[in-house]
């Protein structure tokens, strides 16, 4: 048996018991002899057992307002059914509770009347006339015994009556002499139970007694004083064994005797017949007048009882309705808490079918469709892992945005492509990426503005600037609903295009400056030698005018062709496939190094430099950059206007950002600036700012900056001149890393 | 959930106060005046005398026929200095005032003794019971001799003998408490 019910029984035996209790109650009230003695222990064990049911029933009370404030499930259907179940119980009681009230006090008030209460007191009173003329009878009769006694004489003296007194003392009948014959007579002819002789302070003299007592009846005091006064005493002594006695005491008359006044005491007794009637009157009238004097008590105690009643019976009603509710509630509180567990996710739920009926079989059906959803979920389960696995495994990038631009999804690739830690970025919004990465900012605002677009599909190609350097992205997107058609999130694909873009254009120029290289040097060195041949042939052989201009039209071919093949040498320079030498270089070093050089070389300009000290080495090839800063320098000197003192200013120093270390190094002049046109394109080949120069100093720049993984742009100082600043990692991934590797096929 | 908690806490303090006011003191009414023990003839005796008042509700009810049953106790304890006192001997001695409406007299009856005395008016019969003599305690043989012993003795109304109706009204009521505190005297036996 379960614990509760043991206690369900429990509180059923303590109703029981209580109900039990109150029928001992009633009994005794109407004066039951059984459970008379009992009706404080009861009334007190009904107060206790009430005060016990009023306890449990506030306990259940809290408990259903606990749980109704914390909106458990099924509270408010067990308070409904607790109200409803009180409502129906408590009324009939209240009901019966106020008639029998009513009709208590009307029954108790019933029991009483005035001419029944008259009629007992003329019975008493009659009862009380027939006694008194009987007793003046006696005492008539017993003044005519004390005459006669008066006129005889006695000598007997005093008895000691203190040893007949105490009930420990033994009595010696043989030392006490029955009173003499004349005494005797007289009781016998005056039909008295005794007759005594007693001095007047109340010792006794003489008597004679009809029944077997040895301790004969004495006046008191107070009937003594009175005798003394000259009164005699008559009195109805209340029955105590054997009925009514009649007590009569009357002076002696005195004859002169030395042993002073004397006193006749008589007791006599009732006829049977007066016994029987005075003894009825005064029983009627005792319990009449005992009852009318408890008819207030005795309603209220009805009261009391009848409330113990009614509260004990709307204690146990209460209960029970507790009880009952809660029974039956418990099946559809389960499938509440039940269905609110399936709502939070929880589909293990499995509720017990208790009952064969209408709730059973929705409990079964709930049972099965718990079972149905887990099903579903274990398979959706099983889908996503396996999406999750292929995600995984791609080599792309992926991120899905909600509607929000809230990630949903972050493959591991894409952590790589994005070079992401390990911190968790599913649930927070796409912005959250370049709070955390500065780096990431042109792939956020890219990717936001796409996605703000809501271009059903979408490409573009993104570059991002991390510690690795340099990176593009190409990134595709597709728009995607979630539930409901207005709901619509992105999933975006992204690869690092950075080493296949940059070999697709670095093959590209190649082949270009390869064909121009090729198209243009070939026919140079026919023409060449066709002028020197020109000038050879027919120089000595012409006017020294003509001479003169042969020598100088052939000159000038010889030399632009020269000039083409320094151009075409150049092309063919940057078409060269990469080879570098790379080595820790101190920076600070080479680029004071060449600084020394062109500082000597101008002696007007003035370099201003600022290089940082302690810079980490760096891994470059030195020859490659020696060429990086010689274009740098020999643009900024030429940057300035024929005439005008040049100003350089050189600085290196090391940058932190949250994508690592780099270098920055800046090469500023005080020049005219760069055009507003062309500061896009300004490290595009042929894209010059000068009238003369090949176009391609920069874009060699560029490419061998790009070679060692780092980023070189060219901007307007505020104050004047341009400024070429030129970002590299401190931990390079060389990008053209061997010779081997990266050199191209002639 | 805690202010439901204090609600409750006050409420049942408000009841038990209610109902310690409502409780009658312990107002020791019955005085006793004397009580003399006396060894006589192997045993140990006691007379005791006290006044014992009625409340005009009491004076009432014998007046309408209702016994007033009165007990005393008495107690022979040997006193112990580091317990409580053990008792030698317990007695309850019952007396039951009763008024006779035909005869018009009170009835004073010793419910052990079954000895009854009859008096004319309510202060002769109040100052009947108020009067035991020659109570027997205890055999002189049965009390320990070298032990310094002592008596005391209480007197009371007793609820319990009322007619039942009464009883709630009067454990309730203070006029309905009678009794008296313990009177000690020295035992020599």
């Amino acid at each position: 048996m379960s614990r509760r019910r043991y206690a369900a029984l429990g509180v059923a035996l303590l109703a029981a018991s209580l109900l039990g209790s109150l029928v001992l109650i009633g009994a005794a009230l109407q004066n039951s002899e059984r459970f008379g003695a009992l009706f404080s222990v009861l009334l007190l064990t009904n107060g206790l057992g009430l005060i016990g049911f009023v306890i449990l029933l506030v306990s259940n009370v809290r408990q259903l307002v606990g749980q109704l404030r914390s909106r458990q499930a099924g509270a408010r259907l067990t308070l409904r059914m607790v109200l409803m179940f009180v409502a129906l119980s408590v009324t009939p009681l209240l009901v019966l509770y106020g008639f029998s009230l009513d009709f208590l006090k009307r029954g108790v008030d019933s029991w009483f009347d005035a001419r029944i209460d008259n009629a007992l007191q003329d019975a008493l009173e009659l009862s009380r006339s027939a006694l008194d003329l009987r007793m003046r009878e006696l005492h008539s009769q017993t003044e005519q015994l004390a005459s006669e006694l008066g006129r005889g004489q006695t000598s007997n003296g005093v008895l000691d009556l203190s040893a007949l007194r105490n009930p420990n003392s033994m009595v010696v009948a043989s030392t006490w002499e029955v009173g003499n014959t004349d005494l005797e007579l007289l009781r016998q002819r005056a039909k008295a139970d005794e007759l005594s002789i007693v001095s007047q302070e109340g010792g006794l003299l003489e008597t004679s007694s009809l029944g077997p007592d040895l301790v004969p009846a004495l006046p008191t005091s107070a009937m003594l004083l009175q005798l003394r006064q000259g009164r005699s005493y008559i009195g109805l002594e209340p029955p105590s064994n054997g009925g009514f006695l009649v007590r009569i005491a009357v002076n002696i008359p005195d004859q002169g005797l030395a042993s002073g006044r004397r006193i006749l005491h008589a007791m006599y007794a009732l006829s049977p017949r007066m016994n029987t009637l005075a003894g009825n009157v005064e029983h009627a009238y005792a319990r009449y007048n005992e009852l009318d004097y408890l008819r207030d008590k005795l309603k209220l105690s009805f009261v009391l009882t009848l409330t113990l009643v009614l509260l004990s019976s709307i204690a146990v009603a209460t209960w029970a309705a507790f009880v009952s509710a809660r029974r039956l509630s418990a099946p559809i509180s389960a499938l509440a808490a039940g269905t609110h567990a399936v709502t939070a996710g929880d589909y293990t739920t499995t509720l017990p079918v208790t009952s064969n009926d209408e709730i059973g079989l929705l409990v079964s059906s709930f049972n099965a469709m718990t079972g149905h959803i887990a099903g579903a979920r274990a398979e959706i389960e099983s889908q996503n892992r396996y999406m999750n696995t292929l995600l995984s495994e791609l080599s792309s990038g992926v991120i899905a945005l909600d509607d929000r631009s809230r990630i949903t999804t972050l493959n591991d690739s894409g952590r790589q492509i994005l070079a992401l830690e390990d911190a968790p970025v599913v649930g927070e919004p796409l912005s959250a990426l370049s709070d955390r990465h500065a780096y990431l900012q042109p792939l956020v605002d890219e990717l936001t503005a796409s996605v703000a677009a809501r271009d059903g599909r979408w490409q573009r190609e993104i570059r991002i600037f991390n510690s690795e350097g340099r990176r593009t992205l190409m990134c595709r997107g597709t728009a995607v609903s979630f539930g409901s058609q207005a709901r619509q999130g992105q999933v975006i694909v992204f690869d690092d295009i950075t080493a296949l873009a940059k070999g697709q254009r670095d093959a590209a120029w190649s082949e270009v400056a390869r064909r121009l290289a090729h198209e243009i040097k070939n026919p140079l060195t026919p023409i060449q030698l066709s002028a020197e041949r020109l000038r050879q042939k027919y120089l000595s052989k012409m006017a020294p005018v003509d001479a003169e201009t042969l020598d100088r039209l052939t000159s000038t071919i010889v030399q632009q062709v020269e000039t083409m093949k320094a151009m075409v040498n150049t092309f063919a320079d940057y078409a060269r496939p990469p080879v570098i030498n790379q080595g820790a270089a101190d920076v600070n070093a080479l680029l004071s190094g060449v600084i020394d050089l062109y500082r000597s070389a101008n002696p007007d300009a003035e370099f201003i430099v600022d290089l940082a000290r302690d810079l980490p080495s760096v891994s470059m090839d030195v020859v490659r950059f020696r060429q990086v800063f010689n274009n740098l320098l020999k643009n900024a000197l030429e940057a300035h206007a024929q005439g005008m003192p040049a100003q350089v200013r050189i600085q290196t120093r090391e940058v932190s950002s949250g994508s690592g270390s780099h270098l920055e190094i800046r090469i500023a002049d005080a020049g005219e600036g760069i055009k507003e046109d062309v500061v896009g394109s300004v490290f595009e080949p042929y894209v010059t700012n000068k009238t003369r120069g090949t176009g391609l100093g920069l874009a060699i720049v560029k490419k061998i900056v790009e070679e060692h993984g780092g980023m070189v742009s060219l901007e307007n100082n505020p104050g004047g001149g341009a400024c070429a600043i030129i970002t590299l990692p401190l931990q390079p991934a060389v990008l053209a890393s061997g010779p081997d590797e990266h050199r191209s096929q002639p | 959930m805690t202010a439901s908690l204090h609600m409750f806490r006050c409420a049942l303090w408000t009841v038990l106060a209610c109902l310690s006011l409502g409780l009658p003191a312990s107002a020791a009414d019955i005085e006793i005046l004397d009580v003399r023990g006396e060894s006589r003839d192997g045993f140990y005796f006691m007379d005791l005398e006290a006044r014992i008042p009625l409340s005009p509700d009491m004076q009432e009810a014998v007046e309408s026929g209702v016994p007033l049953r009165f007990v005393f106790d008495v107690h022979l304890v040997r006193a112990r200095r580091y317990l409580w006192d053990s008792r030698i001997l317990v007695l309850r001695r019952a007396v039951r005032l009763e008024r006779h409406a035909l005869a018009g007299k009170y009835v004073v009856h010793d419910e052990v003794s079954q000895q009854r005395q009859v008096l004319a008016s309510l202060p002769d019969a109040l100052d009947v019971l108020g009067q035991l003599r020659d109570v027997t305690l205890a055999k002189l043989d049965a009390l320990p001799a070298e032990v310094p012993l002592r008596g005391r003795v209480r007197a009371k109304l007793d609820i319990e003998g009322l007619p039942a109706p009464m009883r709630p009204v009067a454990y309730l009521s203070p006029s309905w408490y009678l009794g008296s505190g313990w009177y000690s005297w020295e035992v020599t036996p």
